[in-house]
């Protein structure tokens, strides 16, 4: 048998497809996985934890099932990754932090991860991210930053920024991610990756360290849209453990990618989507408008002062799930996100419940929106990767600063819930992110929007030059 | 041993005071003025037990100002008495 199949920039159909075939091996494709990681995350620092003895031990039961004529599933043989807020039987959640080192090893996985690995993927570790996902960076003051695998001197985005370092610099085909106010969304954007946030309640979360429960998301990222179906596919369904979670039927989507675009009614986000953009993001956002030839353009109402609800909602709820850890470890904190939090904590109720019902309000706004369109895309960051350290940059001729700011374009929709895919538009020199945005609980038609989009390549996932993943770290 | 005092009598009498002339009314020097942001950061984290330490406290009223900053947009935004929040329990 040969093993010549190299699984480092092959999508995770690909590998799925070689491993049932009998191409190569699982555990080809893991040791191939990990020797890659062992070369490149000196650079790239995407991952806190590389489980190799069970990623080896979980790519032989894949073999061992092939060679007994078993079914495969799916995924069979695929290497995956998680953002280190997901339970790991056996390895400690840090959700970024210094604080949660010193708790227990988690008991059992994610459910997520087992549904993964039941249809065939391996797991292959944690990755690094901010703390308590309170962060639109990748930067990390104990694990040192995530870099960006197109530029190692700029940013991934965050806070899943390992999740999205790993892919893009091709060690793994996709990993998972947290996205509360824009964490999916933003790293996709600034490594030039597709991201999948899903519905609100769409993916169950126990099993995940939690940062603001009205907000919070899990989904993929990956460096092509079938694989991003593929992932969501198999993670979909209810958990009661999840409050959140809704109870209704799977819909899988990948048989659906190939239907086309026909008749869908997609229009550009005007307004607050386009104010503050730097030319790279509105050429990316004409670029997708012209492929899918939207002509309209629409207002999202209120749409600012729907992000700033989302920022009084976040900064308070963040506050009260870490009170007790402010009190008696606040040295431990980061201290970007410390301050954040003690001031989330004085936040009064009355702002945060004036928040919520603002909410309401705008979900029936904008689901009014939806009578008339299909998607709507909008930019997904205001500009290409930042400098790691970077402070503030301007947007609006203002003085702003990057770790809060990055997230102007996914707040507003993330508030609400709706699913969105965000696609990779190449450019030189750095990728840049659009999001394609629907409907609740039609994610279907996000993902049949990016993959028409892939297929005409206008979105597509850039190789990042081999010399900018492989230097040596400094 | 008892502590002692001169009698109030013996006390010589206080020199009689010369007229002062009416101070000159200057413009009152421009006195810094607290925020009272400040004061309500030193007491929501005494009230909270919070450790707010004073290096901290600088970065801390940066994010509350902007946070507050957001919640008033929020809250200009009139919304009729009877808007629900968004999370509904269900029971």
């Amino acid at each position: 048998m040969s093993h010549s199949f190299d699984p480092t920039w092959a999508t995770a159909s690909e590998i799925a497809r070689a491993v049932a075939s009998g191409e190569t091996t699982a555990s080809s494709v893991i040791d191939a996985t990990l020797a890659r990681i062992a070369k490149a995350d000196r650079t790239l620092n995407a991952f806190t934890k590389v489980t190799s003895a069970r990623a080896r031990a979980r790519a032989q039961a894949v073999d061992k099932a092939r060679a007994a004529g078993e079914p495969l599933g799916p995924l069979a043989g695929v290497p995956f990754g998680v953002k280190n807020l997901f339970d790991i039987a056996g390895v400690t959640t840090l959700a970024g932090s210094k604080i949660n080192r010193a708790n227990p090893a988690a008991g059992r996985d994610s459910p997520l991860i087992e549904r993964l690995e039941a249809a065939g993927a391996v797991l292959v570790g944690a990755l690094n991210m901010g703390e308590y996902a309170y962060d639109f960076t990748g930067e990390n003051i104990h694990d040192g930053p995530s870099r960006n695998p197109h530029d190692t001197s700029r940013m991934t985005g965050g806070s899943s920024g390992g999740s999205g370092g790993a892919v893009a610099g091709g060690l793994i085909p996709f990993s998972l991610g947290s996205d509360t106010n824009g964490s999916i969304r933003v790293p996709a954007s600034l490594c030039g990756l597709f991201g999948l946030k899903p519905t609100y309640g769409r993916l169950p979360r126990n099993g995940s360290f939690p940062f603001v429960d009205s907000l919070d998301h899990l989904g993929p990222l990956a460096r092509s849209t079938r694989d991003l179906a593929l992932a969501y596919d198999v993670m979909q369904g209810h958990d009661p453990a999840d409050a959140a979670c809704v109870d209704r039927p799977r819909e899988p989507v990948s048989a659906q990618l190939e239907t086309g675009i026909d008749g869908l009614r997609i229009a550009v986000a005007g307004g607050h989507f386009q104010q503050g953009a730097f030319p790279e993001a509105l050429t990316a956002l004409h670029q997708v408008a012209d492929a899918l030839r939207a002509r309209q353009e629409v207002e999202i109402p209120q749409a600012a002062r729907a992000r700033a609800a989302a920022y009084v909602i976040t900064a308070a709820e963040g506050a009260t799930l870490h009170l007790e850890r402010l009190r008696r470890q606040a040295d431990d904190f980061d201290p970007a996100v410390r301050d954040r939090l003690i001031a989330g904590a004085m936040v009064p109720a009355a702002h945060v419940l004036a928040a919520q019902k603002f909410r309401r309000w705008y979900r029936a706004e904008v689901r009014n929106i939806f009578e008339s369109v299909d998607a709507i895309i909008a930019p997904a960051t205001p500009c290409t990767a930042p400098k790691i350290g970077q402070q503030t940059f301007v947007l609006d001729g203002v003085e702003m600063p990057v770790r809060a700011n990055l997230g102007i374009y996914t707040q507003p929709i993330s508030f609400i819930g709706l699913p969105v895919v965000c696609v990779p538009v190449p450019q030189t020199p750095l990728p840049i992110g659009v999001q394609i945005i629907t409907r609740p609980w039609r994610e279907d038609i996000a993902l049949r929007v990016a993959y028409a989009l892939e297929r005409d390549r206008i979105a597509v996932a850039p190789r990042p030059r081999p010399s900018r993943v492989n230097p040596a770290k400094n | 041993m008892a502590r002692t005092s001169k009698s109030p009598a013996k006390r010589r009498p206080a020199p009689a005071r010369k007229a002062r002339r009416p101070a000159r009314r200057r413009p009152a020097a421009a006195k810094p003025r607290r925020d009272p942001l400040d004061d309500f950061i030193v007491a929501a984290a005494r009230a909270l037990d919070l450790p707010a330490k004073r290096p901290w406290l600088p970065a801390i009223k940066a994010n509350l100002r902007v946070t507050l900053q957001h919640a008033s947009l929020v809250a200009e935004f009139r919304l009729p008495d009877d808007a629900e929040p968004a999370p509904v329990f269900r029971a």
